[in-house]
Formats: C-alpha cells, sequence, structure tokens
C-alpha cells in the first residue's frame, strides 16, 4: 500500500512511554496528567516534522470490561483536528499525519479517554478500550454521539437509543421497550392503541424497515402493538433515520431502524434478568474463549394467560422471544458473529365442548392462532488493511401467521408467510483523513405465500381450498458514496445507490440519489440540508381502519408498481455548551408516487386476488421537528415538538380530490423527563400530546329501496375521506425505581410504573351508542387502556 | 431481611395495584360532529306496462335511527309526500302521479330502448331538489333457466341455472332473486311496504358483467341455499348500463363488510343523481318464475 516503505523501516510498530504498563493502564493515560501534557508536548514537536506522509491507527473500540464493541464512538486526533467514528462493528480508523498523536476516546455513556499513539514508523493496529459509566449515575443519551459532534456531522435526521440510556423512560409494565420509546421522539408517530404500526414524517406504516442485525423484522410487536420483541438485555442500540438516509441503506420510504445485538461479555459470565406482572425475562452472557469469543441468550415469555386466570378471564394467549448471538474474533482481522431471533404470539383456545345437535353432528369450538418472526445472520468483519473494512453478511428471515378454527365437523386453516434469504457486503475504505468512502452490494430473494386456505366440513362450499400464490422476488442494491470535508466547517456527504427487483419476469430499477451537507455556523451550530430518494418493493396489505399483524406483505408484480418517495430536509442544530443542551430542529418535504390504498368496501382476508382491491396514488408530507435535549445532570431527558402535515390523492379515492392521511396529526409534543433523586431512587416521566388522528366518520343515513324494490338498506353517509379529526390524545406515564444490591455483585432494581396516569382515553375511533342519560344515540370515542399499574424486579449479576 | 421485608411488601402493593388497575377504563370522549346535509334519495323501477315507478325519500342523521327498525312517524317523516316529480324524454315531459307517500309513477311514459330520460324532482315540503339521467338498455331475454340440486362433500347444495344470450359489446346484468311472488305482488300493489322489508328478506340481486364470460350464450350459476323446496322463485334479469354496475358491486362489497363495520373500508355510494342519493335507473326486467321442487 502507500506506506509499504515506511513499514519496512521501522521495527517499533507501537511506541508508548511506558511500554511496560499493562494496556488498560496505559490507555488510561489521561489519569496520569502529567505524563499527557509531557506527551502532548512530544507530540506537537514530532508534528512539526512531520511531512504529509499518513500513517493509520486502527482496530476495534471496546468496552473495557466486556470487550464488547462501541458503536458510533468518536477518535478525535486533537492536534491534527481529525476524527472518525466507529462503525456499527465498533471498527474505526483513523489516518493522521506522521508523528505522535494525542487521540482523545469518547462515547456517550462512557467515561472520555486520551491516547497517545505514535505513528512516526508506521500503521498501528490496535484494539482500544473505553469504561463505561456506572448506570448509577443515571446519564441518559439520546444521541450516542456528543452534541458537538453531532452538530458537526453530515447527519441529519438520525437518532440514536441506547438501551442502556433510556432504562429510566416509563413504559407499559416497567419494562423497557426501544420502539415505544423512539415513538416519543420528533417525527415519529405511533399508531392508535391496539396497533401495531407507527408512521415516521407522514409516511404508511410499511414504509418502515426495522432491522435487527441486518435481518428484517416485518412483525415488531406483541399483543397488537402492547411489547415490541426486543429483549431489552440483548440489544446494544438502535440508530433512526427519519431523512438524509445514507446510502447503503434502501428499501422503505420513511424511515430505517438499524438495531444492533449486544455480543456479549467476553470477559466474564453475567446474567441479567426483570419479573414483571405481565412477562419475566432472563439473559446469560459470557466468554466462550476469553476475550475472543462470547455468546449471548436472552428469552422473555409473558404470562398474561396465567395472571388475568388468577382474577377469572379466560385467555389462552402468551408470547415469547429468544435472541443469541455467538462472536468470535478469530484474528485480529477477521471476526465472526452469529445473531439468531426466534419469537412467537400463540392463541391457544383449547376448546369448548358443546356437544352433539340433534342429527349427531360435533358442536365442538376450538380456535387459535400463531404469528412470529426467525431470523438469523451470520456475519464476516474483514480488515483488508487498516482503512479497509468490510462486513458481509448472511441473513434469512421469516414471518409468518396462521389462524385456525373448528366448528362442530367444519375447520378452516389460514396462514402466509413471508421468508427471505439475502447476502450483503459492505465496504468502508477509510481513502484519508476527512474522507471516508462506502461502498457494497446486497442481494435478498424474497418469497411470499399469502392466505393459504385449507377448509373441512360444509364451509368447503364457501371457502375454498388454496395453496396461496407462491411469488418469488429478487430485490438487489449497488451502492457507492463518500463523506468528504471539502473545506474546514463544511461536509458532504453524498452517494448514489442503484435498487432493482425482478418480479414476475419483470424489472423494476431506478436511481436513488442521496445527500447530506454541513455548514458550520459557529464554533456549536450547524445548518445541514439533507436529499434522498428511496424506492420500496414490497407493500403491507391491510385495512386503513386497522393494522393488524396478520397484514399480509406483498411484493411490487407486473401490475403493482414500486413506491418511491423524494425527501427534502433542512435542519438547524446548536450545542448549547451550559447547560449541555442539544437543540435541533428540522423542516421537511417529502413527496410519495405509487403509495398503496384500498378500493372502498375492499375485501383483504381471504383474498386471493387482492392486487385487484389495491389502488395506487401519490402523497406528500411536510412540517417542521423541534428537539431539545438534555444528556446529562440529574434531571436530563427530551422535550420534543412536530408540527406537520400528511396528504394523498388517488384518482379512485375521494371523488379524486386529495385527502389527509389518517395519521395526519397536526401537533405531536413529548416530554421526556428523568430525575435522580438520591443513589438509591430514579424518577422517570413521560407525556405525551397529539392532535387526534383522522376519521371518516358516518354523519347520515338514507334508506336505499333495493333493486327491484323488494326491501331497502340502509345506508350510511360518511364524511369525505378522513375529514374529521378525532380529538387530540395525552396521556402521563410514571416511573419509580428503587436500586439496590444484595452482596457484592448481584443489583436490584423494582420499578413501580403507571402508564396513563390520569386515565384518559386516547381515541382510536369515533362510533354511536346510546345515550344512558337520553336514551338516544351520540357520538363517542373509546379508547383501549385506562391506567396500567405495575411493579416489575430487575436484576443484574 | 431488611430486603425480604421489601420483596413482601412490593409484591402485595403489587397485587393491590393490579386489581385497582382491571377497574381503571378510561371513559370515551364525547365528540360532536356536523351532520351531512338532508338530500332526496331515488330510486326507479321499470314494471312491464309502461310503469316506471320512482321511490323518494330523504336522508337523516345518523343519530336519529338506531338500525332496530323504522317507526311508521318516522316512515312519515323521511317519506316524501309532496313532490314534483318529471320524467323528461324525446321533448316530452311526463309529470309523475303520487302512488302514496314516497312513491310516484308514470303509466304514460313511453320507454323505448336507446332513449335518454332526464328525471327531476322538487320537494315543496323541505325545498330540496335533484336531477338524475339515465339511458334505457334493451331487454335481454333468458334463454332458459332450471334448479338443480347437487352433492359436494356429502351435502346437498342447490343452484340456479341462468342461460342468456350476451349482445355484441360490453354488457352488464341484474339478475335479481325473490323467494315468493306474492311478496313482488304487494310491493307493486303496496309500494310502501318496501319501506317495511329491512335486510336480507329471501331476496338477492346478482350483478354480472359480460367481461368475465367465457362463452356465449353464457349461463350463470348461483347458490341458492337459502331456498326451500316448495318455494317459488321469481327471477328478473335486467340489462343495466355499466354505473348502475359499478353501484351494484360497491353495495355488494359495503354488505360484504357489514356497511362499513370496524375492520372494513368505508363506502360512499356513487349516485348519478345530482342533489341526491340513490340510482335512477330505467332497465326494463324480463322474468321467469320457478318452483323448487327438490
Amino acid at each position: 500500500m502507500r506506506h509499504a516503505g515506511s513499514l519496512k523501516l521501522v521495527s517499533m510498530r507501537f511506541f508508548y512511554f511506558y511500554p511496560n504498563l499493562n494496556y488498560n493502564s496505559f490507555v488510561i493515560l489521561s489519569r496520569m496528567r502529567f505524563l499527557s501534557v509531557f506527551a502532548f508536548g512530544i507530540c506537537s514537536i514530532a508534528n512539526l516534522n512531520a511531512q504529509d506522509t499518513l500513517y493509520t491507527i486502527s482496530g476495534y473500540l471496546l468496552e473495557t470490561n466486556t470487550g464488547e464493541p462501541v458503536l458510533n464512538g468518536v477518535l478525535t486526533g486533537i492536534e491534527a483536528q481529525s476524527e472518525t467514528v466507529t462503525n456499527r462493528y465498533g471498527y474505526y480508523s483513523l489516518s493522521l499525519k506522521k508523528g505522535i498523536h494525542k487521540i482523545e476516546l469518547s462515547a456517550p455513556g462512557y467515561l472520555r479517554d486520551t491516547i497517545i499513539a505514535d505513528l512516526r514508523f508506521s500503521d498501528l493496529t490496535k484494539d482500544l478500550y473505553l469504561l463505561k459509566q456506572s448506570s448509577r449515575l443515571g446519564q441518559v443519551n439520546i444521541v450516542a454521539r456528543k452534541n458537538v459532534n453531532e452538530v458537526k456531522s453530515t447527519r441529519i435526521s438520525v437518532l440514536n437509543l441506547k438501551t442502556a440510556d433510556i432504562r429510566n423512560v416509563p413504559t407499559i409494565g416497567g419494562e423497557l421497550d426501544i420502539i415505544k420509546v423512539a415513538q416519543l421522539l420528533p417525527g415519529i408517530q405511533k399508531g392508535a392503541e391496539g396497533q401495531s404500526g407507527f408512521q415516521v414524517r407522514g409516511g404508511d406504516p410499511d414504509q418502515n424497515l426495522i432491522l435487527l442485525d441486518e435481518a428484517t423484522v416485518y412483525n415488531i410487536s406483541h399483543l397488537f402493538g402492547f411489547f415490541s420483541v426486543f429483549i431489552p438485555e440483548a440489544i446494544e442500540d438502535m440508530e433512526i433515520y427519519k431523512g438524509g438516509f445514507p446510502a447503503e441503506y434502501g428499501g422503505r420510504l420513511s424511515s430505517i431502524m438499524d438495531i444492533r445485538m449486544r455480543d456479549g461479555n467476553r470477559k466474564s459470565f453475567h446474567g441479567s434478568g426483570g419479573i414483571g406482572i405481565l412477562s419475566s425475562r432472563l439473559t446469560f452472557e459470557g466468554p466462550i474463549i476469553k476475550d475472543k469469543a462470547s455468546f449471548i441468550v436472552s428469552a422473555r415469555r409473558t404470562y398474561i394467560d396465567r395472571v388475568l386466570a388468577l382474577v377469572g378471564v379466560p385467555l389462552p394467549y402468551y408470547f415469547y422471544d429468544m435472541n443469541a448471538k455467538l462472536s468470535w474474533q478469530v484474528s485480529k482481522k477477521d471476526k465472526l458473529s452469529y445473531s439468531f431471533y426466534y419469537g412467537n404470539d400463540v392463541l391457544s383456545d383449547n376448546g369448548i365442548d358443546g356437544g352433539t345437535d340433534s342429527s349427531g353432528n360435533s358442536l365442538n369450538t376450538n380456535f387459535g392462532f400463531q404469528l412470529g418472526n426467525l431470523s438469523n445472520t451470520l456475519r464476516w468483519n474483514h480488515v483488508f488493511n487498516p482503512r479497509l473494512f468490510c462486513n458481509t453478511s448472511l441473513i434469512q428471515t421469516r414471518f409468518r401467521y396462521f389462524v385456525n378454527g373448528e366448528f362442530g365437523d367444519n375447520g378452516i386453516f389460514i396462514g402466509s408467510r413471508i421468508g427471505d434469504i439475502g447476502v450483503k457486503s459492505d465496504f468502508t475504505w477509510y481513502r484519508r483523513p476527512k474522507s471516508t468512502v462506502k461502498y457494497g452490494v446486497s442481494f435478498i430473494n424474497h418469497t411470499f405465500k399469502p392466505n393459504v386456505i385449507s377448509a373441512k366440513g360444509i364451509i368447503t362450499e364457501f371457502m375454498k381450498n388454496s395453496a396461496g400464490k407462491v411469488v418469488n422476488t429478487q430485490e438487489s442494491g449497488i451502492y457507492l458514496r463518500s463523506e468528504d470535508e471539502i473545506k474546514p466547517g463544511f461536509k458532504l456527504n453524498y452517494g448514489m445507490r442503484i435498487s432493482a427487483c425482478l418480479t414476475e419476469g419483470k424489472v423494476y430499477a431506478g436511481l436513488e440519489p442521496r445527500l447530506a451537507a454541513m455548514y458550520e455556523t459557529g464554533k456549536n451550530s450547524s445548518l445541514k440540508f439533507g436529499y434522498a430518494r428511496m424506492k420500496q418493493y414490497l407493500h403491507l396489505v391491510s385495512s386503513s381502519s386497522v393494522s393488524l399483524p396478520t397484514d399480509l406483505w406483498y411484493p411490487v408484480t407486473g401490475k403493482v408498481k414500486p413506491q418511491r418517495s423524494d425527501q427534502w430536509t433542512l435542519g438547524y442544530q446548536y450545542a448549547l455548551p451550559k447547560p449541555e443542551l442539544l437543540l435541533s430542529a428540522e423542516v421537511y418535504y417529502k413527496t410519495m408516487i405509487n403509495t398503496t390504498e384500498y378500493r372502498e368496501g375492499a375485501v383483504l382476508l381471504l383474498n386471493n386476488n387482492f392486487e385487484n382491491e389495491l389502488l395506487q396514488g401519490r402523497g406528500d408530507a411536510y412540517g417542521a421537528e423541534i428537539l431539545v435535549k438534555r444528556d446529562k445532570g440529574r434531571l436530563n431527558g427530551w422535550v420534543g415538538y412536530t408540527l406537520s402535515w400528511s396528504n394523498r390523492y388517488f384518482p379512485q379515492l375521494n371523488q379524486g380530490n386529495w385527502f389527509p392521511a389518517k395519521y395526519d396529526r397536526r401537533h405531536s409534543f413529548s416530554v421526556v423527563g428523568n430525575y435522580k433523586i438520591n443513589t438509591r431512587w430514579d424518577a422517570g416521566l413521560v407525556w405525551v400530546y397529539s392532535s387526534g388522528a383522522r376519521f371518516t366518520a358516518q354523519v347520515g343515513k338514507y334508506f336505499m329501496p333495493k333493486p327491484g324494490l323488494s326491501g331497502i338498506d340502509v345506508v350510511p353517509v360518511y364524511t369525505s375521506r378522513n375529514a374529521v379529526r378525532m380529538s387530540p390524545s395525552h396521556r402521563l406515564d410514571l416511573n419509580l425505581i428503587r436500586k439496590g444490591k444484595i452482596g457484592k455483585n448481584f443489583e436490584t432494581e423494582w420499578v413501580f410504573s403507571a402508564y396513563n396516569f390520569y386515565n384518559r382515553a386516547e381515541p382510536y375511533r369515533v362510533r354511536i351508542v346510546t345515550d344512558p342519560e337520553t336514551l338516544g344515540l351520540k357520538y363517542d370515542q373509546p379508547g383501549l387502556f385506562g391506567t396500567l399499574i405495575s411493579v416489575a424486579f430487575n436484576f443484574k449479576f | 431481611m431488611k430486603s425480604k421485608l421489601f420483596l413482601h411488601i412490593a409484591l402485595g402493593v403489587a397485587l393491590l395495584l393490579l386489581s385497582t388497575a382491571q377497574s381503571c377504563r378510561p371513559e370515551p370522549i364525547p365528540i360532536k360532529l356536523k351532520s351531512a346535509p338532508q338530500k332526496l334519495v331515488v330510486a326507479s323501477q321499470v314494471i312491464p306496462g309502461n310503469i316506471m315507478i320512482i321511490a323518494l325519500s330523504k336522508s337523516f342523521d345518523a343519530l336519529t335511527y338506531t338500525d332496530t327498525g323504522a317507526s311508521n312517524d318516522f316512515l312519515s317523516q323521511i317519506l316524501v309526500s309532496r313532490a314534483r316529480v318529471t320524467i323528461a324524454y324525446n321533448g316530452t315531459v311526463d309529470t309523475l302521479f303520487k302512488l302514496t307517500d314516497g312513491f310516484y309513477g308514470s303509466i304514460s311514459s313511453s320507454f323505448t330502448p336507446g332513449v335518454n330520460y332526464t328525471l327531476k324532482v322538487y320537494d315543496s315540503t323541505t325545498g330540496l331538489s335533484a336531477e338524475a339521467a339515465t339511458t334505457m338498455l334493451p331487454q335481454v331475454s333468458i334463454d332458459s333457466a332450471w334448479v338443480s340440486a347437487e352433492i359436494n362433500s356429502g351435502d346437498t347444495f342447490r343452484y340456479l341455472y341462468v342461460k342468456l344470450n350476451d349482445p355484441a359489446g360490453g354488457n352488464q346484468y341484474m339478475i335479481n332473486l325473490y323467494r315468493n311472488t306474492d311478496f313482488v305482488r304487494n310491493s307493486i300493489s303496496n309500494p310502501s311496504s318496501v319501506f317495511g322489508v329491512f335486510g336480507n328478506n329471501g331476496t338477492r340481486t346478482v350483478a354480472l358483467t359480460d367481461a368475465v364470460f367465457n362463452q356465449n350464450p353464457h349461463t350463470e350459476k348461483i347458490n341458492i341455499d337459502d331456498f326451500s323446496k316448495g318455494d317459488t322463485l321469481t327471477m328478473t334479469l335486467s340489462n343495466i348500463s355499466s354505473d348502475y354496475y359499478e353501484y351494484l358491486v360497491q353495495q355488494a362489497r359495503a354488505e360484504r363488510n357489514g356497511l362499513g363495520a370496524i375492520f372494513g373500508e368505508p363506502v360512499n355510494f356513487t349516485t348519478n343523481v345530482r342533489g341526491g342519493y340513490g340510482f335512477f335507473t330505467a332497465h326494463w326486467p324480463t322474468s321467469r318464475i320457478l318452483f323448487i321442487k327438490d
């Protein structure tokens, strides 16, 4: 490579001033201040003598006590004013001029550290370590980078949640739910209660791509949206892209949620878990080969069925999840990891013995369903040279559900399945200081098998058996992007993704240009711009009225065209030094074409020909988002506000007029606060307000004589599509956490939670009911969940 | 010891709170919605003998009717009793006379295939008016029709077969089935009885398009398990416009979805009535009467 000659000349690849110190002692050199001052002086001198020759320090940034990678950690060459960020695998590469450099290591939730790197003679490959802050400090970070670093990056419309940092945020059942917390951030709008979908910047629920260790998770919730499928102890963090999408991401129009599982502790065995009223979970982790290979296994099961049985409510329903991961640092250049997820929702009614009718036919009934995800990811990280990193992943994922029912001699089984097998390779080339190039390819084979129907008995007359139409599609992408500092204070991140999909002999392909720019407007502030075109080659076939986990995923076909969006974002960020606040304000405008809706009166269930029910139109969404957050101090958290519009146009709907999208909520406001009362007690609060969702309401009726004047139908008269806005919803959730310790290593935590503390209905529809006072009819808006109080016990050893 | 005590207290509190939470269900939030403006509702039927019957009623507030049945008082409020109803065609304007509240008839109009008919309605009580136009399509004859009982998986199913000649061009058809002829006679002799019959009364409408026909003549197979041995089945076949066909398809979709139940998509019915609801058609049915023997 470029500096091969230099490498031959040196015998000492890495020089520390105190080579006899062990590694951990050494990298925490900042504690030895006098040495730092001395080293700094040497560094400066060395740099004066350095020519333009560049050397690279590279390796993994790891957590000191667990050996797990630190994602999005920042390494800053202090004198060189050059920095790099660890990638989503914890790898870093920082090229600096020949010399001795003082490098600062930082990541939120970790103690800042400084090392001295000798790059006088050659490149340097070394894993570096950062010490995690004690969770007792109660830090909350919603962005995994320091505020100033965030301000000075080209990242726009990106948020990061680390599970370790949001543990005090109140959630249902006292169990951390990273998806629920994400829905408290500006621009991310949760669906109605009891529904699993969510919307990002005016998009539809199917326009969000959720990745767990790079495998697509098609169904992210249990119990109709009550819980997400992610076990908090197994998750490291989640990056959420709402706009300004980097070229390596594609496949959905509105958001990418990139969730990474933890590797597990490489150094010692540990366990953690929680016991709640509704579910319990347990995690074990530890080394397989110390400092080389590790495992983590997490499992969770709910016992709602058992709890409700205690109060006399029969509900034969439960869900469970299991996460596992193996990681093996094969060599300095190679790392293998394998991730696994399996989860299911199960309703298993053992049936009612209904005896027999007068003809001797059985009247027994039973009913059940199962739905769940399975994913496997095998990853290989390879370092070709200090400045070229590659990840290759083999991915398999499957989502399926089936419903079975029996009534007497009649029975029916309905099933649907989507399975993916894919491979992707992503290369990161740290071309030169302040310039990084990423490129890669991906390929996924989707197999769709919707609406498999098997019936028996007289019901077969009305419900024909169907093997389901199997559809295979191949989706591929190739991308190239570069992030460059054009001049001090001005950075560009530009790239292109080319995506394609082969379906039923037809090829859809398109260019997806991406651009993000950052211009520093001051020491701690910047103006940002982002543009991204996204294409989407599959749709979620669901009713506009209700989004259910059993909705069907279906690919583009000869008739159903891919969706496409173009989004422009303009943002301003300001890092206020004291108090340490990050202010972020963004405005966005997004256009979407070929979005899907369904014909009025569409029947989707058991419909093998639902393509005929699909309509394609277009939409736009625009708005403004403000986020003010504080990461440090006894009182921390964030305040978010969103002002937004979202509209749709379908020639066949609403008499060809534009109409508001179902989740066109004008205002959304959220407050998330954590307060450290003392060393044993923490308190958390969430208050969220949102304008009501849209609804097509019944505002009249008429009697319509049947054809032939043989009777009448009572026909409802509706408003124009989504013309009614329901009442605003607001909710207060509270948490009180008591921390303790049993013995030396067993940490405990009691979490007392109140969801919807003041018991306000969150309207999900408008209905007509009888007024008990006047006995006349009236409109009202019911909510599903009132105050839910829970206690959970968490532990860690 | 202290920890154990705390554990017991916490679990006790948890159970107490759980039982409290059971009783906490949020009160629904009231909301006021503006009613849709009242409009005239039009339906029409041509009866052999050049008789056109127009049914006229008014729409009403969604909160004034409980879906459990309409009282005579309520019917008297919504059936249009003082209206001027005219049908214009080929330069002629016929004024329909009132048969009974909500029903107006013409026995002098000439109904000819291919002629455009324009209906105008003015309700002098409310000041509401509506207008609609349609073209009469030629009659289509029934080649043959028969009922057959067939055994499938050990169960017996009853079918009606209708064979018809499909004229050239794109055509749509409506087949109406009635369980007995008395009902048909009653609805003609006492039209307002129509408004006393809600929901499925044994009559059925099937809409067809020749876009899916494989051969000509076409034979349509209709399951009639809701008819019983000994029933009289009256069947009519009408050649209808594509607009009316779409309307019937919409209606069938809405019925399958429970007219906009929670899981269904709300359906706003199309109409060819300007300023009103319903559909003005001038199709001319042909009929057969069959006796179900098996």
